[in-house]
């Protein structure tokens, strides 16, 4: 992240850089959830998200 | 606007419309829908033949990486061992290169024996019973015609799936609830089966036939299921249970995991013994006739089915709602409940949940249980792009400082993907307890390492296919695939590289994969066929011992060292060094196939055909080339395409990586990196940033492809073919006679493709605001 006084677009992933890596483990379950489902991503394989048939465990 | 259409990827395939069970609560047999009493005992040979041929067409006219078929009854084990067996070998056979087949069979178990379990170690079938509880809460409804329980044959068959032999076809319980039954009793007894997952299912009800509740207990399947919760919440969340885990993923900014909960689009389409198409099978509690779609394998494909109105009833998320759940707090956790349990005969679906009050109660709960992020544990700072790089990668562009700081976001997803695995692989109940101790060793070298040489560690974590083994791990953790426990050892070798880029002392265990040891960036080493290998590090050298062998590796240098290794290689050319990765194993990630590695006599032609493309790029499409080599790490060659085509590939996985197949010429490589290096740009920022609704599944049409595309994948084409304009436009300009009228042609066709996808994404309605600034600077860039 470069620090500068210019604007910025924001958003809504977590700058871990600077979290130990041995505290990821144990970052609170929104920061990691978040990150997640970002790290995860990629609907252009897998259009979207779809409900799991409930008997297919 | 083009017509939507959400491609199906979930089958559930009737292979026997019979059950040996007689259970009093099987929505098959005991509830409004009596159809199975027409249906042909067992599926047909023509049946299984059509069906994996209309399964095979959908998901290659849609590209579905991968479908999952569910074995389905009645009682799926009566169809016969033969008859199963040919279910699967003609389901793979028509998949073959189009999809991956996730197959799984749904079973009461009391017919599985050693036969069944070594054909679905064959196949490849993951394997799911109903059990609800104890033998005192499973009698209750699971029993024969005759009264007589079933415990006995269904524990034995668990018994069965527990041994190390079949352990990997475990695929979890399913338990309806009845809430007569002692919850923690329940929860108890289905632990004791050291299942990977759970399933809690309420019971099937309408609000024309509601569910079973005592007095006053307008919350008792909260009551009931909350009791569980508390339990599994204090236990650290032993095992998996779909509900619990459904609700806190989406409570907290994840997806659904079940379609009884959440706003996902509903992808799934029963096929019957008879061939017929039918919706999900829980429809059979609402009414007579209720899942019905009129159409067959015979005479329609599965897009007939996409489009049939009860399936699109329940792909259209918050709007599908009635006004009551639209309103509710918790409705992106519960999305209305399940479908069936919506059902009145007055209003149809539109309705809540005839388990309405549970559900509130439950989610709540769970919200009030999560462990709120405390202040220290919350980082103070999220990821942001300077608004003037911002618009300069929108327009298509974006220089080194751009590139920078999509490598910082990058680097963030890459901590907490690692800590996601190790976590996870450490928690995990199948992983065997020798690797669970490597994971540990890895990870105690890797944070050690983070915590004293922080670039070290990132020189060795972010190799692009380091994400893409990290996601590879965390959903294969969820779905217990063979191969997990050397998948999760490469962190050994992540660990053991980092090791060596700090000069630092450690000593871990790696798996051996395709005979190599496998050193994310510095290469492989051929060590015949094992299971693992012992790596120590000391400074600049690493010993490798596997077997009784042993082996001297010097990494630093480019060439030499002992037979067998076989260093990562790098391309050069004046401002830009990248490596020629051949060799990492988890390259493959693309639709196109990895090379194998390459000769010296092809690298010294790749090395040729790079230096006079890179040159190409600096002089000719000087705005590209500063972000190209501050970003592109790793070009990964492929195997050649058909024949006089030129192929290229990115993964969104795989930040910094280009996968090319070497064409012909100079000009054409140019061409492809630059094109590639713009959906690495692109997937980058949509690691960043929400630029449309995920919700949306609809299919667009792109100007150049004859498929549809989903809107993540026409804004990543269209992104690309705003610089494949740009290139043909530049080239017009330097070329002469018939050069650059050919150019010129190519700058037009480009030109008015990428004008009109813009416009698509532009109506599509699915941008967000920031999405809308982003397609507006790409329009505005697109010159005449």
């Amino acid at each position: 992240m470069r620090s500068t006084s210019e604007a910025a677009v924001s958003s809504v992933l977590p700058d871990v850089r600077a979290v130990p890596l041995a505290k990821m483990p144990s970052l609170g379950t929104v920061t990691l959830n978040q990150a997640l489902a970002r790290a995860l991503s990629d609907s252009s394989a897998c259009p979207v998200p779809v409900a799991a048939f409930n008997s297919a465990i | 606007m083009n017509r939507p259409l959400v491609p199906l990827s979930q089958f559930v395939l009737k292979v026997h419309s019979r059950c040996d069970l007689a259970c009093d609560h099987c929505y098959v047999y005991e509830s409004a829908d009596q159809s199975w009493h027409g249906r042909p005992l067992a599926i047909s040979d023509e049946v299984i033949s059509r069906t994996a041929e209309r399964i095979a067409q959908h998901a290659a006219s849609h590209r579905l990486g991968t479908v999952q078929v569910v074995l389905h009854g009645g009682e799926p084990l009566l169809a016969g061992p033969d008859r199963l067996r040919r279910v699967a070998t003609e389901l793979r056979s028509a998949l073959t290169g189009i999809s991956r087949l996730d197959l799984r069979i749904h079973t009461n178990g009391v017919l599985l024996d050693e036969e069944f379990c070594e054909l679905f170690a064959e196949q490849d079938v993951r394997v799911g019973i109903s059990i609800d509880g104890d033998r005192a809460a499973n009698d209750r409804h699971r029993r024969y015609a005759n009264g007589r329980s079933s415990y006995d044959q269904v524990i034995r068959a668990i018994g069965r799936l527990q041994t190390a032999r079949f352990r990997h076809l475990y695929s979890g319980l399913l338990c309806t609830i009845d809430i007569a039954n002692d919850p923690l009793g329940v929860y108890e007894a289905l632990m004791r089966l050291a299942p990977p997952r759970i399933d809690f299912l309420l019971p099937h009800a309408t609000w024309e036939n509601p569910p079973a509740r005592p007095p006053g207990g307008d919350e008792a399947y909260a009551d009931w299921l909350i009791a569980i919760f508390d339990r599994w919440l204090a236990e650290g969340r032993p095992v998996q249970v779909r509900t619990f885990d459904s609700i806190i993923s989406t409570l907290t900014g994840g997806d659904s995991l079940t379609e009884a909960l959440g706003l996902a689009p509903a992808v799934l389409a029963v096929i019957e013994t008879d061939g017929s198409y039918e919706q999900v099978d829980s429809l059979k509690t609402a009414f007579d006739g209720a899942p019905v779609t009129g159409l067959d394998v015979f005479g329609y494909s599965l897009d007939a089915v996409a489009q049939h109105p009860g399936i699109l009833a329940r792909q259209h998320g918050l709007a599908g709602l009635c006004r009551t759940c639209q309103e509710c707090p918790v409705v992106t956790s519960c999305g209305g409940g399940l479908y069936t349990h919506r059902y009145r005969a007055a209003t149809g679906f539109a309705n809540p949940s005839v388990f309405c009050a549970d559900l509130l109660k439950l989610i709540t709960h769970v919200s009030s249980r999560l462990p709120q992020a405390a202040p220290a544990e919350q980082p103070a700072l999220t990821h942001r792009v300077s608004d003037t790089d911002f618009r300069a990668l929108a327009a298509g562009f974006g220089g080194p400082a751009a590139v920078a700081q999509l490598t910082d976001a990058q680097r963030s997803l890459r901590r907490v993907l690692l800590g996601a695995v190790y976590q996870a692989g450490s928690a995990a109940p199948a992983i065997p307890d020798q690797v669970k101790a490597g994971l540990q060793a890895a990870w105690t070298v890797l944070t050690d390492i983070d915590r004293q040489q922080p670039e070290a560690f990132d020189a060795a974590a972010s190799h692009p296919y380091v994400r893409v083994w990290a996601v590879r791990c965390l959903e294969q953790l969820k779905t217990g695939e063979p191969g997990l426990a050397a998948m999760l050892g490469h962190l050994g070798a992540i660990a053991a590289v980092a090791a060596f880029r700090a000069g630092a002392q450690a000593s871990v265990t790696v798996p051996v994969m395709a005979g190599a040891v496998h050193l994310p960036t510095l290469g492989r080493l051929l060590v015949g066929e094992r299971d693992t290998a012992a790596v120590t590090v000391a400074g600049d050298a690493i010993t490798i011992v596997a077997g009784d062998r042993r082996w001297d590796l010097a990494p630093s240098a480019e060439h030499g060292g002992p037979a067998g290794w076989q260093p990562v290689r790098r391309l050069r050319a004046p401002g830009i060094c990248v490596g020629l990765e051949d060799t990492d194993p988890y390259r493959d990630c693309h639709q196109w196939r990895a090379a194998p590695r390459l000769a010296d006599s092809e690298l010294a032609r790749w090395q040729r055909c790079f230096e006079d493309a890179w040159r190409e790029i600096e002089r000719d499409h000087p705005a590209y080339a500063p972000a190209i080599a501050a970003g592109l790490s790793a070009l990964m060659p492929l195997s050649a395409g058909p024949p006089g085509r030129d192929i290229s590939a990115s993964a969104r996985h795989a930040f910094g990586a280009v996968a090319v197949a070497l064409p012909e010429d100079p000009v054409t490589l140019a061409l492809l990196l630059i094109h590639e290096f713009q959906h690495v740009k692109l997937g980058a920022v949509l690691d960043i940033y929400d630029l449309y609704d995920p919700a949306d599944g609809r299919l667009f049409h792109a100007p150049w492809r004859e498929d549809l595309r989903p809107l993540e994948g026409l804004l990543q084409g269209t992104y690309a073919h705003l610089a494949v304009t740009d290139f043909w436009r530049a080239r017009r300009e330097v070329t002469a006679g018939a050069e650059a009228e050919a150019a010129g042609q190519r700058f037009v066709y480009w030109r008015d493709h990428t004008r009109e996808a813009i416009k698509t994404l532009t109506g599509s309605g699915s941008l967000t605001p920031l999405g809308e600034r982003f397609v507006s600077e790409m329009r505005q860039s697109v010159r005449p």
